[in-house]
């Protein structure tokens, strides 16, 4: 008996052993990575209406679009800046629903992912947001025109969330491309405000 | 047939000397760890590309047009870097295009230059924009943009009629590991190479 339990273990074992370490190879290719077990719980809503996660009440009012753009940065000054590409502004309204809140946001873009543009000469929004104080303000990015003329393609979306990386947060996906966009040669940005609506 | 062939495996192994079997261990190591990605190639020879040429690193392609040297940096007549007796501004004329899905940076305080420059004394100054001489820290996916490049290098090391070295390190878009997210690393081994002659303006 020990001798036939021996032979079929001496069969077995080497085989069995390749088996084991071919499959732990390729379950090892398929782990989940960091952004899918960490990843944001989305909120989807689009353009127009109040989109509400845990943390914020968002309502994109606009989406603009234009080469240059004049950002207001006081009462009589302003600063005229070209894009790279084209700039898209989102104008929305921020509410912060339970405590103060970083607000983040970027741009999805016909699977392209843009931040907030670097060379905006002006804030969009407070540093932080306040809770029963919503801030009206504008997000602004700088995209690439041959993805969004003459018509858009592929997805276009603002992802907003309350920290700079939304590891297992909400975040808000707002849909845009459910109304054409407004383009025009030169925009015209005002500063943020902050206060009820009016 | 099988069991003969058994046989002779067999008889091959256990006519093996003891540092044979380990050139057989050592031969399996090698091949679980390429099964489970541990295993770089290894291509020691970089790539070369040329003036005009366009050349891709994964992230970027960039299409270098020369290599200038300056006295001092102006933007029309404002003076953005004002002329030192020991050194001069070596300046990387090139277009620049974002090819991945998310922005790329060009180099900026934290962040390694597009461009690694071979020299052994220089100071990175950034990235500008030739149509308006501003700044350009990152570039957002598919836009593209004439940009230059700009080293403060001492005097006596890059003078026109020269050459400079640069070179362009390979780039993959990856999972961070102890960051959060999904960036471009740079290769620390595969490279492409650049020699640019250094003209006056």
């Amino acid at each position: 008996m020990t001798d036939v339990r021996a032979g079929i273990t001496r069969r077995v074992a080497l085989p069995l052993t390749a088996v084991l370490i071919t499959a732990a190879a390729l379950l090892w290719h398929r782990l989940p990575v960091p952004t899918q077990i960490y990843a944001p719980f989305d909120v989807h809503g689009s353009l127009g209406s109040p989109v509400r996660g845990r943390t914020l009440d968002v309502t994109v009012t606009k989406v603009r679009v234009a080469p240059k753009a004049k950002f207001a940065l006081g009462q009589r000054s302003s600063s005229t800046v070209s894009a790279i590409g084209t700039w898209l502004v989102v104008d929305a309204t921020v509410s912060a629903l339970t405590s103060s809140e970083f607000v983040t946001a970027d741009l999805v873009l016909a699977g392209n992912t843009y931040q907030q543009a670097l060379r905006a000469p002006a804030r969009g929004f407070g540093v932080r947001v306040d809770p029963g104080l919503p801030q009206h303000g504008y997000w602004v990015f700088d995209v690439a025109p041959e993805l969004i003329q003459p018509t858009i393609t592929g997805p276009l979306q603002v992802r907003v969330g309350a920290d700079s990386d939304g590891r297992l947060n909400d975040r808000l996906v707002i849909d845009l491309a459910n109304r054409p966009l407004e383009s025009s040669q030169i925009m015209a940005i005002k500063p943020f405000e902050i206060g009820p609506a009016t | 047939m099988l069991s003969g062939l058994k046989r002779f495996i067999r008889g091959e192994l256990a006519g093996l000397k003891l540092p044979q079997m380990w050139h057989l261990v050592a031969g399996a190591v090698v091949a679980v760890a390429a099964l489970f990605g541990g295993l770089d190639s290894a291509d020691a020879k970089p790539k070369v590309f040329n003036v005009g040429q366009p050349y891709s690193d994964g992230e970027f392609t960039v299409n270098v047009t020369k290599a200038i040297v300056l006295d001092d940096v102006r933007a029309g007549k404002r003076v953005m870097m004002p002329a030192t007796p020991d050194h001069v501004y070596l300046g990387l004329v090139s277009s620049v295009r974002n090819d991945g899905p998310i922005q790329g940076s060009l180099g900026g305080v934290i962040d390694s230059a597009e461009f690694d420059l071979q020299q052994p004394h220089k100071e990175f100054l950034g990235a500008f924009r030739i149509a308006d001489s501003s700044a350009v820290v990152a570039l957002g996916p598919k836009l593209s943009e004439k940009v230059v490049f700009l080293w403060k290098v001492p005097r006596s090391e890059v003078a026109a009629g020269s050459t400079v070295t640069l070179r362009v390190w390979q780039k993959q878009l990856r999972e961070m590991v102890v960051t959060y997210g999904k960036d471009w690393l740079a290769s620390e081994t595969v490279y492409a190479q650049i020699v640019v002659p250094v003209v006056k303006p």
